[in-house]
C-alpha cells in the first residue's frame, strides 16, 4: 500500500511539474529575445529603414520628447533648452527661448517634462551663489570627463561629457558644504512663458528625480521612494511606493501607467487607483537588456539603455542598442522588429534620449546629436544578403562601434556580432572556445575573431589565421597606423593578428630617486632609497604583497617565458627577489591606518572564487597619480589607459615639485598590453568583407573609450577633445585620502608632453600576452614568499610545477 | 566455553541495531550536502553573504553555517518560479529531450540487448566489445567528429542533435543486457517447442521478465541525461534551446542563494524518478544477478 | 532453424547498430583518421602524433593519474558498497537508508561544485567543523589546508566520487545478495559451514556477475568526476588530479586535435585490453557473450 502510494505521489509530482513547465513554457516560449525572423529559405522582404538626420540645433542631453496638442513635437534639452519641430523631428527650433535665457545661467537642470498642452515642469540646481567654482565655469564650455562618474557610465561619449563635469561640480559643492543634500528648485512654466516657483514637499527631504506629464496634462513626479502626482499648485499626493526611483514613466491610452524601475516595471491603473500585476516577460527582457548595458535603464547622463513607448492597444515598443522590439503586454514574447546593428541604435557612441511614434510603423528616435526616423519598407530585404560574422568572447565596445560603422557604410551587408560567453551560465571560457573551434573546423566559423582571452600562441602557430600583412599595408596607405604595435604579434614573417587597442604601465615619482631607474632592480633600489628618506607612510602605494606583485607584474611578465615556450626560471627568480625588496621597503614604514584601509577595499580589487569579477581600476594611473598628489615621496605605478590618465598624471607632475613620469621599466623593455586583437580565420566565408572590416577597425573613428588606439589620428582626437593641446586648464578635481581634501587642477597636455606621448607610443615593443596560468602561479606563490611564509626555492619549485603542465602539453 | 544464552531473535535485533548505527551515521553524512543546499536555498541574501564571506577573501574566519537560517526567505524560489520565464523554457527543454531519449532507448536499446544476450551470431563478441568501448570513451574525444556528422545531416542546433546520439548510446544496451542474461534458456526453448516465433518470445517472455532491469536502466539513464552538460554546450548554439542543466549560474557570492534554489528545483524531478523507480532499481538488477 | 534465429537477432540489433554506426563509429573513425594528420591543415603525419603523445609528459602524467584514480577509487567503492550491502541484507528494515545513499546521484554537477567550494575551501565548512573539534584535542592546526591546492585534492575527488556512487553500488550488491537462493546457504549451514565460510564459498561466487556489472559501471562513472574537478580547479589543477580529460580539454582549446586524436586512440586501445582482461577473468565460467 505504501509502495503504491509512493509511486503515485511521485507520478503526480512529476506530472505537475511537467504540466507547469509545459503551460508556462507555452506562454513563455521564446520569452528570450527571439532573433529576427529566420533567414532560412527564400529571402524575406521588409524591414525598418532608418533615416538619420543630424540635428540642426545643439541638442544633447535631452528629455521628454512629447507630441504637443497642436501636432508639433517638443523636447527639452538640459543644456540648450526646449525645442519644437513642425516637421516630425527633422528640424527643430528653440521654444520658450526667452524663458530659458532668463533661467539657464548658473542653473543645472536635473529633470524636465513637457505637457501636451505646452506646460513645462522643470527642476534644477542653482549655482549662482557659488563663486569658487570658477574652474567649472571654464568647464561649462570645455568638455572634460570626470573619472569617477565616467566609471559608472558604460558609455563615455561626447554628449555626456558636460554633464559628468557638472555632476562632479555638484559633488564637490556638496562636499565643500559638508552635507549631501541636493538643493533643487522647481518651476512650472505656462505656455505663454510665465512661470512660478514650486516647492516640493516630498517625504523626508528627498528631491524629485524625474517628472512626466500624462496625456491628460496631469503631472507625475518621482523621488527615490515614491511616485507622486503633483497638482498645478505644487501639492503632491502619493500614488504608490517604488523600490527605487522611477526611470521612465509611460502612459497607455486607457489610463494605465507603466513605471520602469531598476527592479522591473510596475503597472498602475490611474482611474481606479490600483496597482496591477506585473509582466514577467517584460521584466525579464528589461533586466537582460539592462544587465548588458551598464545596469541602468537610464544613465546618469540621462540617456537610456532601453526606452519604452506605447503603441495601439496593448502593444509596447522598446528601443535599445540591440534594436527595436515590440511586446504585447501580458503576452509571452518580445519580438525583435529591427536589428540594432543595422541602424544607428547599434552605435555605442550614440545615446538614446527618447522615442516617439509618428504614425503606424513610423518611429522617431531622439539621439544626442540628431534624430532617426524609422519607416517600414517592403522593398528592402529583411536582412541584407551578405553576412559578415564577427566573434569575441566578451562584449567589446570597440567592436560594437566598428560593427555599427561598417554596417552603415555597407547597407548590403549584415554584420552579425556574436559574443561567445553567455553570462552566468554553466559555460566556462574553455567551453566557449571549444564550441568556436568546433564551428570553425566544421566550416561555420566567423569571419573575424577578436582573440582576447584565446590561447594566442597556439592559434598563431597552428595556422588557423590568415596573413593580414596586405590588409595592414592597405590601411597604412590612408591611415596613420602605429606600425610597431600593429606588427607586434608577427610570427615567422606572417602577421596574423593585429591589436586594435593597448595600454601600457607607467610610473610617476620623485625625480631624484627615479632618474636612473632602468629596470626592476633599479626600481627596488629607488624604493629602498625613498624609504630611507621617508620613515612612515606608504612609499609605493601598493600596500600589501598581492598588489605589489600585481603592479610590478604588468611590466615584467613577458620576460618570464623563455624563447621556445618554457619557463625562464632566472627571470622569475629575479622578479621575486626584487619584488620582495620593494615590498619589504614598503612594509617597513606603512602606517597601520593605511594597511587597514587597504584591507577593507581588498575584495574590490581581487575576488577569490571563480566567477568573481576582478576590477583593476585601482591599477589605473589616474588613481595612482591622485595618490601622489596627496602625499610626498611616493611612487605611483599604474596602467596608462587613455589620454585622460596622462592628463592627470602630467597635471600632478606640474603641480608638485620634482616629479618625473615615465614608462614603467620592469624586466621587459617597453611593455604594452594589447587588446581587441583581431584576426581572420582561414575558414572565413567572406574573406574580402572580413579584410575590409579589419581595415575599418584600423581607422580613426572606430575608436571608443578605453585603451589607446592603434590609429594616431584617433589618439590625436582624444587629445583635442579637451582643448587644443596648449597646456590650458581643463577643470579641477577633488582629491581625498579620507582625511583631507585638496583641489587639483587638471591641465591639458603641453606640446612637449604630446610629443613625449607619440614618441613613447611608437617605441612600444613588447606585447604582454598574459599567460594566465603562469601569472597566477607567480602571484600566488610570490605572495607567500613576500610574506615570508615560504622561501625562494620553494616558491620557484611550486611555480615550476604549476606551470609545467601547461608548458608541456 | 560458556555461552551467553540470548534468544536468537534478540541477538538478531542487537546485530540489527549495531549495523544500523554506522549506516545511519553514513546516511547523515551523505545527505549533508543536500541539506546544505536546502537550507541555503531559503537563506536570505544578506545572511548568505555574511555566511559565505570567508570564501571570498576575508581570511581568518571560517564559513559558518546555520542549518536553519535566522530569517527564512523563500524569495529565491519565488524569483525562480515566477520571475524567470527563461527557467521554464529550459526546464521544458530538459523534459522534452529526456523524455524522447528514454522513449527512443526503449525501442532501440532493448531489442539490441535482447539480441546480444540470447542469440549467437557472427561477430557478436566483437560487436559487443565495440559497444563497451564506445561506452567508455569520454565525450571530448568524439565531440568534433560527432559535430561534423551532425552537421552533415543538418541536425545541429536542434534538440535532435542531443536526442539521437543519446538514443543510440550503448550504455543502456549494456545495462539491459545483464538483466536479460538472467533468463533461463529453458523457458525460451520451451516456448520455441510450442511454436512461438522469435518476436513473440521477445515480447511475451523476455520483456515481462526483464521489466525490472529495463526500468532500472531507464532510471540510471534518466539521471545521465537530465544532467547532460557537454553535449548541449557543443551542439546547441541557441541559448534558448539549452537544457536546465546549463542554467545553473556561475557562482558569485550574490548568486549563491539563487543557485541553490535552482539546484533544488533541478533536483526534484530526479528525486521523483528515484522515488518511483527505486523498487525497480532493486528488483530489476536482482534479475541480472540470478544464475538460474 | 538457426538461420531464422540468426536473422531475427540481426533484426533486433539493426536499429541500434545503425544508429551506433552513424553517431559513434563513423565519428570514431574520423578520430582515428585525425590521429594521422596535422590538426588544422590536414597533412599526413604518419605515426608522428603517436610518437609525440607517448613522449609527452603531460600525457603520461594524466594517464598515470587517471589510472591511479581508477585503481584507488574502484576497489574502495566496490568494497564499501559490498560492506554496506551485507549490513543491510541482514536486516530488511535497514533498507530505508538506501534512499539516503541514492540522493547524491541526483545532484547536478554545478551544484556539487558549489557545495564542494563551501566545504573544502581553506576556510570552508569541513575545516571549520573538524578544526573546532580538533582544537579541543589540541590539534588545531591540522585542518588548515586548502584541499584543492595540494595533493589532498586527489582524495577530495575520491571522496566525492564515492559519495555520489555509493547509492547504486549498494543497491546492486544488495540485489545480488538477496538473490542468492536461501537453500544453498542453508544446505551449507547444515553441512557445518560457519557464516564466514558460507559467505566466501557460496555467496561470493554467485555475486561475480554483479561484480562485473558494478565494476564496469563504476569505471564509467569515474570519468564523470572530470566536470566537477574542472569547474572547481580550472584547466590546470593541482598535479595529483590532472587527468586525461583535462588534457583532452586543453588540447582541444589549443587546437592540438592531432595529439588529442592520437591519445584517444591509445586510450581506446588500452581500454579494449582492460576489458578483454576483465572478460577473461570473470566470464570464463559463466555463459557470457558467446
Amino acid at each position: 500500500m505504501w509502495k503504491f502510494g509512493r509511486s503515485a505521489v511521485a507520478l503526480v509530482v512529476a506530472a505537475a511539474m511537467m504540466l507547469g513547465g509545459c503551460s508556462a513554457a507555452q506562454k513563455d516560449s521564446g520569452a528570450q529575445t527571439v532573433g529576427s525572423d529566420s533567414t532560412e529559405g527564400t529571402v524575406q522582404m521588409g524591414r525598418y529603414v532608418e533615416d538619420y538626420v543630424e540635428g540642426n540645433v545643439e541638442m544633447n542631453r535631452s528629455t521628454s520628447l512629447t507630441r504637443l496638442e497642436d501636432g508639433r513635437l517638443a523636447f527639452f534639452s538640459y543644456n540648450y533648452g526646449p525645442y519644437v519641430s513642425t516637421d516630425d523631428g527633422r528640424t527643430w527650433e528653440p521654444w520658450q527661448a526667452e524663458w530659458f535665457q532668463d533661467n539657464c545661467i548658473y542653473r543645472s537642470f536635473r529633470c524636465a517634462a513637457i505637457a501636451p498642452d505646452g506646460t513645462m515642469f522643470v527642476g534644477y540646481m542653482d549655482y549662482s551663489a557659488e563663486v569658487e567654482l570658477e574652474a567649472d565655469a571654464d568647464a561649462d564650455e570645455g568638455v572634460a570627463t570626470d573619472a569617477e562618474t565616467a566609471a559608472e557610465d558604460e558609455t563615455a561619449t561626447e554628449d555626456e561629457t558636460v554633464t559628468e563635469d557638472e555632476t562632479a561640480a555638484e559633488d564637490e559643492a556638496e562636499e565643500e558644504g559638508g552635507s549631501l543634500a541636493i538643493l533643487m528648485e522647481y518651476q512650472l512654466v505656462q505656455p505663454d512663458g510665465s512661470f512660478e516657483k514650486l516647492e516640493f514637499a516630498g517625504m523626508g527631504g528627498e528631491w524629485i528625480t524625474d517628472c512626466w506629464f500624462a496625456p491628460d496634462n496631469r503631472l507625475y513626479v518621482s523621488d527615490t521612494k515614491q511616485l507622486y502626482e503633483m497638482s498645478m499648485e505644487g501639492e503632491v499626493t502619493k500614488v504608490f511606493e517604488t523600490p527605487s526611483h522611477v526611470q521612465q514613466l509611460l502612459f497607455l491610452t486607457d489610463d494605465r501607467m507603466l513605471a520602469a524601475t531598476e527592479q522591473g516595471v510596475l503597472f498602475y491603473d490611474r482611474k481606479n487607483r490600483v496597482q496591477l500585476d506585473r509582466d514577467a516577460v517584460l521584466d525579464e527582457f528589461l533586466m537582460a537588456q539592462v544587465k548588458q548595458n551598464g545596469n541602468m535603464i537610464k544613465y546618469t547622463s540621462d540617456a537610456y539603455s532601453v526606452y519604452m513607448q506605447a503603441g495601439e492597444a496593448d502593444t509596447l515598443y522598446l528601443v535599445s542598442g540591440d534594436g527595436i522590439y515590440s511586446h504585447i503586454l501580458g503576452g509571452g514574447t518580445v519580438e525583435k522588429l529591427l536589428e540594432g546593428s543595422l541602424c544607428t541604435l547599434g552605435d555605442p557612441s550614440k545615446s538614446i534620449y527618447g522615442m516617439q511614434l509618428l504614425s503606424y510603423n513610423r518611429f522617431l528616435v531622439l539621439y544626442g546629436q540628431g534624430t532617426g526616423t524609422f519607416a517600414w519598407r517592403e522593398d528592402v530585404p529583411t536582412l541584407p544578403e551578405k553576412e559578415l560574422s564577427v566573434y569575441s568572447l566578451e562584449r567589446d565596445k570597440m567592436v560594437q562601434q566598428a560593427v555599427s560603422l561598417f554596417q552603415t557604410e555597407h547597407q548590403d551587408v549584415y554584420v552579425n556580432y556574436e559574443v561567445g560567453l553567455e553570462e552566468n551560465s554553466g559555460q566556462t571560457k574553455e567551453d566557449a572556445i571549444k564550441a568556436l573551434n568546433t564551428e570553425i573546423l566544421a566550416g561555420h566559423g566567423p569571419d573575424v575573431i577578436i582573440l582576447d582571452g584565446f590561447p594566442l600562441d597556439s592559434w598563431l602557430e597552428k595556422g588557423m589565421l590568415s596573413d593580414l600583412s596586405a590588409v595592414l599595408a592597405r590601411a597604412e596607405e590612408t591611415e596613420p597606423v602605429l606600425h610597431n604595435i600593429a606588427v607586434s604579434l608577427e610570427r615567422d614573417g606572417k602577421l596574423m593578428a593585429i591589436p586594435m587597442r593597448y595600454r601600457f604601465p607607467g610610473i610617476i615619482g620623485p625625480a631624484q630617486e627615479l632618474a636612473d631607474v632602468k629596470d626592476l632592480k633599479g626600481l627596488a633600489d629607488a624604493t629602498e632609497a625613498l624609504r630611507r628618506k621617508k620613515e612612515s607612510g606608504s612609499v609605493t602605494g601598493s600596500i600589501d604583497a598581492q598588489s605589489t606583485l600585481r603592479i610590478l607584474e604588468t611590466a615584467c611578465s613577458p620576460a618570464w617565458e623563455a624563447e621556445g615556450g618554457g619557463l625562464n626560471r632566472n627571470a622569475v627568480e629575479d622578479f621575486l627577489t626584487e619584488a620582495k625588496r620593494i615590498f619589504a621597503a614598503e612594509d617597513a614604514g606603512t602606517m597601520p591606518e593605511e594597511k587597514a584601509e587597504w584591507e577593507e577595499t581588498k575584495n574590490a580589487r581581487y575576488g577569490r572564487m571563480n566567477g568573481m569579477e576582478t576590477d583593476d581600476t585601482w591599477m589605473l594611473m589616474d588613481i595612482s597619480s591622485g595618490n601622489i598628489f596627496l602625499q610626498e615621496d611616493r611612487i605611483g605605478m599604474g596602467y596608462i589607459n587613455e589620454v585622460w590618465s596622462l592628463e592627470i598624471m602630467f597635471s600632478v607632475r606640474r603641480q608638485k615639485e620634482g616629479l618625473l613620469c615615465d614608462l614603467l621599466m620592469g624586466q621587459s623593455d617597453k611593455v604594452f598590453i594589447p587588446y581587441t586583437i583581431a584576426g581572420i580565420p582561414v575558414s572565413a566565408k567572406e574573406p574580402e568583407l572580413a579584410e575590409q572590416f579589419v581595415e575599418r577597425m584600423l581607422s580613426a573613428d572606430a575608436a571608443v573609450g578605453g585603451g589607446f588606439s592603434i590609429n594616431r589620428d584617433a589618439v590625436e582626437k582624444e587629445i583635442r577633445l579637451n582643448g587644443d593641446g596648449n597646456g590650458g586648464i581643463i577643470g579641477a578635481m577633488m582629491m581625498t585620502d579620507g582625511n583631507s581634501y585638496q583641489q587639483m587642477t587638471v591641465y591639458q597636455m603641453t606640446q612637449e608632453e604630446v610629443d613625449w606621448l607619440y614618441e613613447t607610443l611608437e617605441s612600444l615593443q613588447t606585447p604582454s600576452l598574459r599567460n594566465e596560468v603562469l601569472i597566477s602561479a607567480v602571484l600566488e606563490n610570490g605572495e607567500k614568499f613576500l610574506k615570508d611564509e615560504i622561501d625562494l626555492e620553494t616558491a620557484l619549485t611550486e611555480i615550476e610545477n604549476r606551470v609545467k603542465l601547461s608548458m608541456v602539453e | 566455553m560458556k555461552k551467553l544464552w540470548i534468544s536468537k531473535r534478540t541477538a538478531k535485533r542487537i546485530r540489527g541495531i549495531l549495523a544500523a548505527c554506522p549506516l545511519a551515521i553514513l546516511a547523515v553524512i551523505v545527505c549533508l550536502p543536500a541539506a546544505l543546499l536546502l537550507s541555503g536555498s531559503i537563506t536570505g541574501e544578506y545572511e548568505m553573504h555574511m555566511l559565505l564571506s570567508p570564501l571570498f577573501g576575508e581570511e581568518g574566519s571560517f564559513v559558518d553555517w546555520t542549518w536553519i537560517p535566522v530569517f527564512p526567505d523563500f524569495s529565491q524560489f519565488g524569483k525562480l518560479l515566477f520571475a524567470s520565464p527563461q527557467f521554464f523554457v529550459l526546464f521544458w527543454n530538459s523534459v522534452k529531450m529526456v523524455g524522447m531519449i528514454l522513449a527512443g532507448q526503449l525501442f532501440v536499446a532493448v531489442p539490441a540487448a535482447w539480441a546480444f544476450s540470447r542469440y549467437r551470431f557472427w561477430m557478436k563478441k566483437t560487436l559487443f566489445l565495440i559497444y563497451m568501448i564506445l561506452m567508455l570513451l569520454p565525450f571530448q574525444v568524439m565531440m568534433l567528429s560527432q559535430y561534423l556528422v551532425l552537421d552533415r545531416i543538418e541536425l545541429l542546433n536542434t534538440h535532435w542533435a542531443i536526442i539521437l546520439p543519446a538514443v543510440f548510446s550503448t550504455f543502456p544496451v549494456f545495462l539491459v543486457y545483464r538483466s536479460f542474461c538472467g533468463i533461463p534458456e529453458s523457458l525460451l526453448e520451451a516456448a520455441r517447442m510450442d511454436g512461438a516465433g522469435e518476436w513473440y518470445i521477445f515480447f511475451r517472455i523476455g520483456l515481462p521478465i526483464g521489466e525490472g532491469g529495463i526500468l532500472s536502466a531507464l532510471v540510471l539513464d534518466f539521471l545521465e541525461c537530465w544532467n547532460l552538460i557537454e553535449q548541449p554546450l557543443a551542439f546547441l548554439k541557441d541559448k534558448s534551446l539549452w537544457p536546465l542543466s546549463l542554467y545553473l549560474p556561475n557562482i558569485g557570492i550574490d548568486q549563491a542563494g539563487f543557485a541553490m534554489a535552482a539546484s533544488v528545483i533541478t533536483l526534484l524531478p530526479a528525486l521523483c524518478v528515484f522515488w518511483f523507480g527505486q523498487d525497480y532499481l532493486e528488483q530489476g538488477i536482482a534479475a541480472s544477478g540470478t544464475k538460474g | 532453424m538457426k538461420k531464422k534465429r540468426n536473422r531475427a537477432a540481426w533484426l533486433f540489433l539493426a536499429p541500434s547498430l545503425g544508429g551506433v554506426l552513424i553517431f559513434y563509429l563513423i565519428p570514431f573513425g574520423d578520430v582515428v583518421r585525425r590521429s594521422f594528420l596535422t590538426a588544422v591543415t590536414g597533412e599526413w603525419k604518419g605515426l608522428d602524433n603517436y610518437k609525440t603523445v607517448f613522449q609527452n609528459e603531460a600525457f603520461l602524467l594524466a594517464a598515470k593519474n587517471t589510472a591511479r584514480f581508477a585503481i584507488c577509487c574502484l576497489p574502495l567503492l566496490i568494497g564499501a558498497g559490498l560492506l554496506l550491502a551485507v549490513l543491510i541484507a541482514g536486516h530488511r528494515r535497514l533498507k530505508i537508508f538506501l534512499s539516503a545513499y541514492l540522493l547524491p546521484m541526483a545532484i547536478p554537477s554545478a551544484t556539487v561544485v558549489l557545495v564542494w567550494n563551501m566545504l573544502f575551501d581553506r576556510w570552508g565548512l569541513f575545516n571549520g567543523f573538524c578544526g573546532r573539534i580538533a582544537a579541543l584535542a589540541g590539534w588545531g592546526h591540522a585542518f588548515e589546508t586548502d584541499y584543492m591546492e595540494t595533493g589532498a585534492a586527489f582524495w577530495v575527488l575520491i571522496v566525492s566520487y564515492i559519495w555520489k556512487n555509493l547509492g547504486y553500488t549498494v543497491t546492486l550488491w544488495l540485489a545480488g545478495l538477496l538473490s542468492v537462493p536461501e537453500q544453498l546457504k542453508e544446505a551449507a549451514a547444515v553441512d557445518g559451514a560457519g557464516r564466514g565460510q558460507i559467505f566466501i564459498k557460496i555467496v561470493m561466487p554467485q555475486l561475480l556477475p554483479n561484480l562485473y556489472t558494478i565494476t564496469v559501471l563504476s569505471f564509467i562513472n569515474s570519468f564523470k568526476v572530470f566536470r566537477e574537478a574542472y569547474l572547481v580547479a580550472g584547466s590546470y589543477p593541482h598535479e595529483s588530479i590532472y587527468m586525461l580529460q583535462h588534457l583532452f580539454n586543453n588540447w582541444f582549446v589549443d587546437l592540438s586535435l592531432d595529439k588529442m586524436a592520437a591519445a584517444a586512440v591509445v586510450t581506446g586501445a588500452v581500454m579494449i585490453g582492460a576489458i578483454l582482461l576483465l572478460q577473461y577473468l570473470w566470464e570464463r565460467d559463466e555463459g557470457g557473450p558467446e
